[in-house]
């Protein structure tokens, strides 16, 4: 187990002892983390407040269940996750769209698309703009730098599904960003989905 | 029509492929103009990533957001939770706030104890109740009487402190203030001789212990419930020796108000 891992640990047996300061440790180990996740699966900063409140409410009463089989940010990352997805159902906000199927060839100017910076629009924006099986996919592996098989362990998904989601999810954020035309996923090889 | 496999493009635009096999790779599909542009937008949208600041909390919402989950998991009278949030935006003397405004709220509801607790002097009030005091008492006055206290606190950062302990701070005269000295007083007296909190009772018949753990920062503090004269106190309290105490809180056995602590 990693050392923030291990830390963790000490500190969930901690605080189910009473130890308060350790409540603190764990809020401040994990809180940035825990919303900045949020916030880009939401978009809304108060939506995104919400979604981590209710992660951390949601973790602290159950933690005493917590039983190691993964590592605490892991189990942490997957309530928030789910937290998204419950609370942009709820609000109808951003619901899971459809891949967009275009059969549009490829870009072959993709670089002169890459450097007109001024055409992007907001990587947040593009982001919120994914499918959000996609936007979690890409913000837990680039926007983290989680490993494939922790961002699985999140998702409850196979690796290669991952690594699917993080593929497709990249270049239809790259055709947002850099107004490339989207590749036809014939194109590319199913094998992991 | 060109194939390719996008793991090891994805791999190749996040540069985990080892060098050679990068430069192999990227030979391979250089006349592919799909593969070339998808490349380029992997790289792209990875970069785009990597380069862009990860949202943080702002100060306010970082105390907020622990205020509301500590207020979630009934930890929100812990005087330490709160100054830890706060500790990176101003410069507070939380503790004693957090201590004196619970007692403020225990003023209201168990004045009746304090009649029994009646011991002489208040020198061993220490500063908490005067520090209260400073968070109704508009003026210099009030303020004066917080000895050694730190006075950085804003009148907007000083209501901030009662809203975030969820505590109402009733106006208070400065005999109310007294008489908490004197419960306070009281518990020294139990210090210095201890012999009524090692009786026989056993400390599970004792009520509060959730409000002692945190008062107290420990998972299993000793406990005597006191009948006096006219009431009762929840008295936690924390030994080496099984013969004195050397932290020790009083709390209100109806209501588990605070009432009085040592040190």
């Amino acid at each position: 187990m990693s050392t923030r891992g291990d830390a963790d640990t000490a500190l969930i047996e901690r605080y189910l002892r009473g130890d308060v300061d350790a409540f603190n440790d764990l809020m401040r180990a994990h809180e940035d983390r825990v919303f900045a996740v949020c916030l880009r699966m939401l978009r809304d900063r108060e939506a995104a407040l919400d979604a981590t409140q209710e992660t951390f409410v949601t973790v602290f009463r159950k933690v005493d269940r917590f039983a190691g089989h993964s590592t605490f940010s892991t189990w942490l990352y997957r309530v928030a996750v789910n937290t998204c997805y419950d609370q942009a159902r709820r609000s109808g906000r951003r619901a899971t769209e459809p891949l967009p199927e275009g059969n549009d060839p490829a870009d072959d100017h993709a670089q002169a698309a890459l450097e007109s910076a001024e055409l992007r629009p907001d990587l947040e924006a593009a982001l919120a703009g994914l499918p959000a099986e996609f936007r979690s996919a890409v913000v837990l592996c680039d926007a983290e730098g989680l490993s494939l098989q922790t961002v699985a362990e999140i998702l409850g998904v196979p690796v290669g599904t991952v690594k699917s989601r993080v593929f497709r999810g990249r270049r239809l954020l790259a055709e947002v960003l850099g107004n490339l035309r989207p590749v036809p996923d014939h194109l590319i090889d199913e094998h992991h989905v | 029509m060109s194939r390719y496999d996008p793991d090891r493009l994805a791999a190749l635009a996040a540069g985990s492929l080892d060098p050679a096999e990068a430069a192999a790779f990227e030979a391979e599909i250089a006349a592919d103009p799909r593969a070339t542009a998808e490349l380029s937008a992997q790289r792209l949208a990875l970069g785009a990533i990597r380069r862009a600041p990860a949202p943080v909390l702002s100060a306010d919402e970082r105390t907020e957001l622990r205020r509301a989950v500590a207020a979630a998991l009934h930890l929100e009278e812990s005087p330490r939770l709160v100054a830890a949030a706060a500790s990176t935006r101003r410069r507070v003397p939380w503790r004693p706030l957090a201590v004196a405004a619970t007692a403020l709220a225990a003023l209201v509801a168990a004045v009746p104890l304090f009649g029994l607790l009646s011991v002489g002097g208040d020198h061993s009030a220490e500063t908490t109740v005067a520090v209260a005091a400073t968070t109704t008492l508009p003026g210099d006055a009030a303020i004066a009487t917080a000895e050694g206290q730190e006075r950085d606190l804003t009148d907007d950062g000083s209501s901030a402190e009662a809203a975030t302990l969820g505590v109402t701070t009733p106006e208070i005269d400065l005999s109310g203030a007294r008489a908490f000295g004197a419960a306070e007083k009281a518990v020294a007296d139990l210090i210095a001789d201890p012999g009524r909190l090692f009786g026989p009772a056993p400390t599970d018949l004792v009520p509060c212990l959730d409000e002692a753990r945190i008062l107290l920062q420990a998972a299993d503090p000793s406990g005597a419930r006191l009948a006096l004269e006219s009431g009762e106190l929840a008295v936690w309290f924390l030994s080496d020796d099984g013969a004195t105490a050397y932290r020790l809180v009083a709390l209100d056995p109806a209501t588990c108000e605070f009432l009085a602590a040592y040190p």
